[in-house]
């Protein structure tokens, strides 16, 4: 049969699929979120600071919705004309006159106005949305891991889209009809004391209709948004894992877990509809009530205080031209509350997150790198211990030095390799850069100062030639050829369609893992930093491609201080030094022969690697 | 891309020629008969009560209030109310229904496409995975539409037809009035209609443009933090949305307009009624209660008809957005009414690995062994066989040639690898993707991705979980990751590093305990000393006598610890021994030590 069981207990839908259970129940927010009052007043400070804008639309719209409520009165004028007898079709002419002069100065209005309400909303959301993606730029990278990306990811992407799309429609629409609604109101009251009943017994009941239909809705649409991720997140990495798919034979596995969570989605979604038809069925009774009244107050209206049928015309209109608008708004308020819920998630990132400084002016004078007193630790455990990864190390690094890290997993080679890069703040010790102590240096001057490459890699969308130039932006085409050279890569880019106006990244041409290895490497070939650290760089694809890999960083480590995370030995040989670590410190230290004359970890390490 | 390898030959589904392919729409609507024969003509009767309303208050004021008629007044007032209840009740039930037939239609083309996309028996498509999750997701929702537009679309054109007729009988001058304002509507709607989607898709274009760079940026932060250039980031995405505030502006202005002209033509249109009304009202011909249900029904239509004006827009995105699943159903090699892609038929089948589907086996025996005739290469159970080849293609076309692609001759026992049977043959062989893909789940749940039937996997005994984290050098993962076996490992292993993610797939791979395996270079993101471990510990785990496992590998720690090396240079097997023989060849030594 072509239905679904929409009443089922979401329970029964998810079944055992405890992923689906788990996506559902876990939605991490690792960032901060506005609360209702910070928003607010985020948003009036951003309309005081477009005051003329805001007082513009502000009257312009106000006279938008006063031209329209006119027009109830002007049929009421009609009834009257014909009611009361002796009028003449000039009086008819007269009206139509009037009419169609009011219809002219309220679209004229209408129009400057929805331009103007969406305009001033565009312009505050552009502001709002660049602040959100300064801000993310400069988190740390340890809170950007783990699940928090994800996070980032939907303020910077899906929260400006949901936004924007408020802004463009719902936004105007809203305020040109809630501007109409009260105009309206204060029509009906001037028009005669008696028809404030109507709004005094009227309104309070659509706000109880309002508040008990957002109560239930917003948490159904929270997790249907949440369903709703977790159903593209699923799709996308079967489909990004296809070969893992059909190796392991779970194709059909994946498409249930698909499905679970659309029918997921699709059952809240429904029972929000369910809410809307229930919401409908309470609306019409104060619309009914409100019918009921205009017309038992215009026969008393008409027979007890002998007002002309014309104003009794003139209510009914006023009243049935609400329904509509009054409808709208609420059908409507859900959209608003997810808009809001976006708009808090975005100011929640801007207000309490702070733009990075520079903690000092002071510069690194030369290569050199020196670690006073350094250790590290993660979090702490259920004692309240701190996790530590990096115990205290001292370490003097001459410019030019290179310097390679071996160890296994776990041993602290990325952390020591982050702190010496600058890239990660130490618990304790000081980091100094030619000199300069990181706590109190330029941060642009140290962020030119030193480079690191890890095994992550990503090609930017855009041409190569704007990827490339990120790293310089003033480079030349020669100077970026002359790059990709240095990495052994001009001889694919030389052959992409378009050379180095070639679209990559997501949306164009598809590299290799090497290749857009190569292209960090070209990267920071043409960024030119004093120090250079490469963690792991060269890992993670077939030998063949290593071996180009490391040829390449190796031609671009040339004359820098060079701190190498190795994973071949083959690549630690070639330093300085080597720092053997194991368990956050550091075990050994010389060159490849004094360790392998050392008789220790290393040399137990080459020999079984030389075979 | 759905699929990576470019060697897209037999497919067991024929292509459908394009003349032939069934549409979606008249799928969808095939689906609802109940929505043409029953809703059509509730959501009818429910439209012509709305419309009726000022008809009956026009009638209640004459007669009631003007005439002095309290009574009238009253069971006027009670009539129209009930007739506004019955309304209501129409357009409950049919709103709900049109709304269950059109949720009901996501769900199964979103899900029918998934199981398309993602069956090894379709077709291969080479389009990005964005675009497919975009045609599962937005196209599907909005080719389903369909079944919420027409239930409103076709009632209410009907009784603003209907409504136009009535003001033609009330006075022909009425009625022309009023089909010239629904003329000059139409007219208007269908010249600013093109030019307002063609700026309003402008201003989307230019977001999604904005918002691709942000989603890029923050993907790629570590790369741009490494590289100290955020600034440079920030002045970029600047710049984009910059273009896309642009954009939007000039949009605003023309949606203003817009509204501005349909505001214009609903005010000029009442006014040539109220004229109209008002002479014949003051030469007699038409009474207060007329008048006023005239110029009532006259601001309805106007209403209804501002509605209706979004459907050409509504229609076209409909109609491409159908289009767009057909087509990808039709790359596919499936149609949108395939049988094997119902709701019944995906959400109750279990994956076919040739394990004779839904029976309980538990462990499986030996399969015979590992054939690659092309390279002389026999795996037979009880060994574990180290492939190094000098030159990568000549790995990657071994890999191929077991992946069953193409039928290159390969066999597991006696049975051939071939596209046909690959699917089947999933049970006894496990062909490892060099490139590692987790997906969301618990670390139990990654590692039980195939685990043999009998495995507890609910956390009672994870003797053997330890067993396949220790083969694949992986138990440190225990004491990093909070929770043991019930930490979340997020999609694509995004909360791991490229060492740690490389072995869990491993230990994954290990837990598959299949009859056959092979790996490509699984240790490649694994630093020296684990690598180590991992080669004594996997060929320890693997070396059962039914189990046979071959491993293509440039690893001198992995060549080493294997029973027999086959060392391949220019598609030719040149040695064949144990690794430390093999060292005393020049070649041989440089290419693993390299």
């Amino acid at each position: 049969m072509s239905d679904l069981d929409w009443k089922r207990p979401l329970d029964e839908v998810l079944g055992d699929d405890a992923t689906a259970r788990r996506q559902l129940a876990e939605h991490a927010q690792l960032l901060p979120i506005a609360k209702g009052g910070e928003t607010v007043r985020f948003i009036l400070g951003r309309l005081r600071e477009h005051w003329v804008a805001t007082l513009l639309t502000t009257l312009v719209t106000l006279g938008g919705a006063a031209a329209a409520a006119v027009l109830p009165r002007l049929i009421g004028a009609a009834v009257d004309v014909v009611a009361a007898g002796g009028g003449t079709s000039e009086d008819a002419w007269r009206l139509g006159a009037q009419i169609l002069g009011v219809a002219v100065v309220q679209a004229v209005l209408s129009a400057v106005g929805w331009s103007m309400v969406s305009a001033l909303g565009q312009r505050i959301l552009a502001g709002m949305r660049e602040e959100v993606i300064d801000r993310a730029l400069d988190l740390p990278a340890q809170t950007m891991e783990r699940s928090g990306i994800g996070d980032a990811l939907s303020r910077v992407a899906d929260d400006v889209d949901v936004a924007a799309r408020a802004v463009n429609n719902l936004v105007p629409s809203l305020i040109q009809m809630g501007f109409y609604v009260m105009v309206t109101m204060v029509g009906m009251a001037t028009l005669s004391p008696w028809l404030l009943i109507l709004v005094v017994v009227v309104v309070p009941m659509y706000v109880v209709s309002a508040l008990w239909y957002l109560r239930r809705t917003a948490p159904l649409y929270r997790r249907e948004r949440i369903a709703m991720g977790a159903r593209a997140q699923g799709l996308l990495s079967a489909i990004h894992g296809i070969p893992t798919v059909h190796a392991y034979g779970i194709e059909r596995r994946e498409t249930r877990h698909v499905a679970v969570l659309s029918e997921t989605a699709s059952v809240l979604n429904m029972r929000v509809m369910y809410l809307v038809g229930r919401l409908v069925l309470f609306i019409n009774i104060p619309e009914n009530l409100a019918l009921l009244l205009v017309l038992v107050l215009g026969f008393v209206m008409v027979h007890v205080a002998g007002a002309p049928i014309g104003l009794v015309t003139a209510a009914a209109v006023y009243l049935v031209s609400l329904f509509w608008p009054m409808m709208a708004v609420i059908f409507n308020l859900d959209e608003v509350q997810s808009a809001v819920a976006s708009v808090s998630r975005m100011v929640g990132v801007i207000s309490s997150i702070d733009p990075a400084a520079s903690p000092g002016d002071e510069r690194p004078s030369d290569a050199s790198i020196r670690l006073e007193g350094i250790s590290h630790a993660y979090g702490t455990d259920e004692q309240g211990n701190e996790r530590v990864v990096l115990q205290p190390i001292d370490l003097d690094i001459a410019p030019g030095e290179v310097v390679s890290l071996v160890g296994a997993s776990g041993a602290g080679k990325s952390t020591l390799a982050a702190i010496l890069a600058g890239t990660l703040l130490p618990r304790h010790g000081r980091v100094l850069h030619g000199g300069a102590d990181l706590a109190h240096a330029d941060i642009e001057a140290v962020r030119t100062h030193a480079s690191i490459v890890s095994q992550d890699v990503h090609v930017f969308r855009g041409t190569l030639r704007e990827d490339l130039r990120l790293a310089k932006p003033q480079a030349t085409d020669e100077e970026l050829w002359a790059a990709l050279r240095r990495v052994d890569a001009a001889t694919w880019a030389e052959r992409l369609p378009g050379g180095l106006a070639t679209e990559v990244g997501e949306k164009g041409e598809r590299l290799t893992a090497e290749q857009s290895q190569q292209l960090a490497l070209a990267r920071i070939s043409l960024r030119d930093p004093a120090v250079l650290v490469l963690d792991e760089a060269t890992a993670d694809e077939g030998s063949s491609g290593a071996r180009v890999l490391e040829r390449a960083a190796l031609e671009v480590a040339r004359g820098r201080t060079t701190i190498i995370v190795a994973h071949r030995l083959s690549q630690a040989m070639v330093a300085d030094r080597i720092l053997m670590m194991a368990g956050g410190r550091v075990v050994e230290q010389g060159t490849h022969e004094q360790l392998v004359a050392l008789g220790g970890d290393y040399a137990r390490l080459w020999e079984a690697w030389a075979g | 891309m759905v699929e990576k390898s470019t060697t897209a030959s037999p497919a067991r589904i024929p292509s459908v020629p394009a003349a032939r392919r069934p549409g979606v729409l008249a799928s969808v609507i095939r689906n609802h008969p109940r929505m043409l024969w029953v809703v059509l003509p509730l959501a009818t009767l429910s439209e012509a009560a709305e419309m009726l309303l000022p008809i009956l208050l026009g009638l209640v004021i004459d007669r009631g209030i003007v005439g002095g008629n309290l009574t009238f007044t009253l069971v006027g007032a009670a009539v129209v109310i009930g007739l506004r209840l019955s309304g209501m009740m129409l357009w409950i039930y049919t709103f709900l229904e049109s709304q269950k037939a059109c949720m009901y239609e996501r769900h199964r083309l979103r899900v029918g496409l998934t199981g398309a996309v993602l069956d090894p028996r379709s077709r291969r498509v080479r389009r990005p995975a964005g675009e497919v999750l975009s045609i599962a997701t937005s196209d599907a929702d909005k080719a389903s539409d369909v079944l919420d537009m027409l239930p409103w679309g076709i009632p209410a054109s009907i009784v603003i037809l209907g409504a136009t007729a009535w003001m033609a009988v009330q006075d022909i001058w009425l009625g022309a009035a009023m089909l010239l304002g629904i003329v000059v509507m139409v007219i208007v709607v269908r010249v600013i209609t093109p030019t307002l989607s063609q700026r309003y898709d402008a201003q989307q274009t230019q977001a999604a443009e904005a918002a691709a760079t942000a989603t890029d940026l923050v993907h790629g932060l570590r790369v741009l933090q490494g590289l100290g250039v955020q600034a440079r980031a920030r002045a970029q995405y600047r710049k984009r949305s910059r273009v896309a505030l642009e954009a939007a502006l000039v949009n605003a202005r023309y949606s203003g307009i817009s509204s501005g002209l349909t505001t214009f033509v609903t005010g000029a249109m009442m006014a040539a009624v109220i004229v109209i009304a008002t002479i014949r009202g003051l030469q007699g011909e038409l009474g207060i209660g007329a008048l006023i249900a005239v110029v009532g029904v006259a601001r309805q239509v106007m209403g209804a008809l501002q509605g209706l004006s979004n459907m050409p827009v509504w229609w076209a995105s409909m109609s491409t957005s159908a289009r767009r699943v057909r087509d990808l159903f039709a790359d596919l090699g499936r149609t949108v009414d395939d049988p094997e892609l119902t709701l019944d038929a995906l959400s109750t089948a279990r994956d076919d690995r040739g394990d004779g589907a839904g029976a309980a086996h538990g462990r499986r025996g030996g399969a015979g062994g590992l054939h690659l005739p092309d390279l002389d290469l026999s795996v037979a159970d009880g060994t574990f066989v180290a492939l190094a080849c000098s030159d990568v293609r000549d790995s990657d076309a071994a890999i191929d040639a077991v992946s069953g692609h193409h039928d290159a001759g390969a066999r597991v026992g006696e049975r051939p690898i071939s596209p046909a049977e690959r699917a089947g043959l999933r049970a006894d062989l496990l062909v490892e993707p060099h490139v590692v893909d987790l997906f969301d789940g618990s670390l139990r749940e990654q590692l039980a991705t195939r685990a043999p039937d009998g495995t507890a996997t609910d956390g009672s005994d994870d003797a053997w979980a330890e067993a396949a984290l220790h083969a694949a050098g992986a138990e440190d993962m225990l004491q990093i990751l909070p929770d043991r076996f019930d930490s979340r490992i997020l999609d694509r292993g995004s909360n791991l590093s490229g060492g740690q993610r490389q072995r869990i797939a491993l230990a994954r791979a290990v837990a598959a305990d299949t009859p056959v395996m092979v790996l490509q270079d699984p240790t490649t993101a694994v630093d020296a000393v684990t690598e180590q471990h991992i080669a004594e510990a996997l060929v320890a785990a693997r070396r059962r006598t039914d189990r046979a496992t071959l491993v293509v590998t440039r690893s001198p720690a992995l060549l080493r610890e294997a029973d027999r090396v086959v060392y391949v240079r220019s598609g030719e097997v040149v040695a064949e021994g144990e690794h430390l023989a093999l060292m005393d060849l020049d070649d041989y030594r440089e290419m693993v030590q390299r």
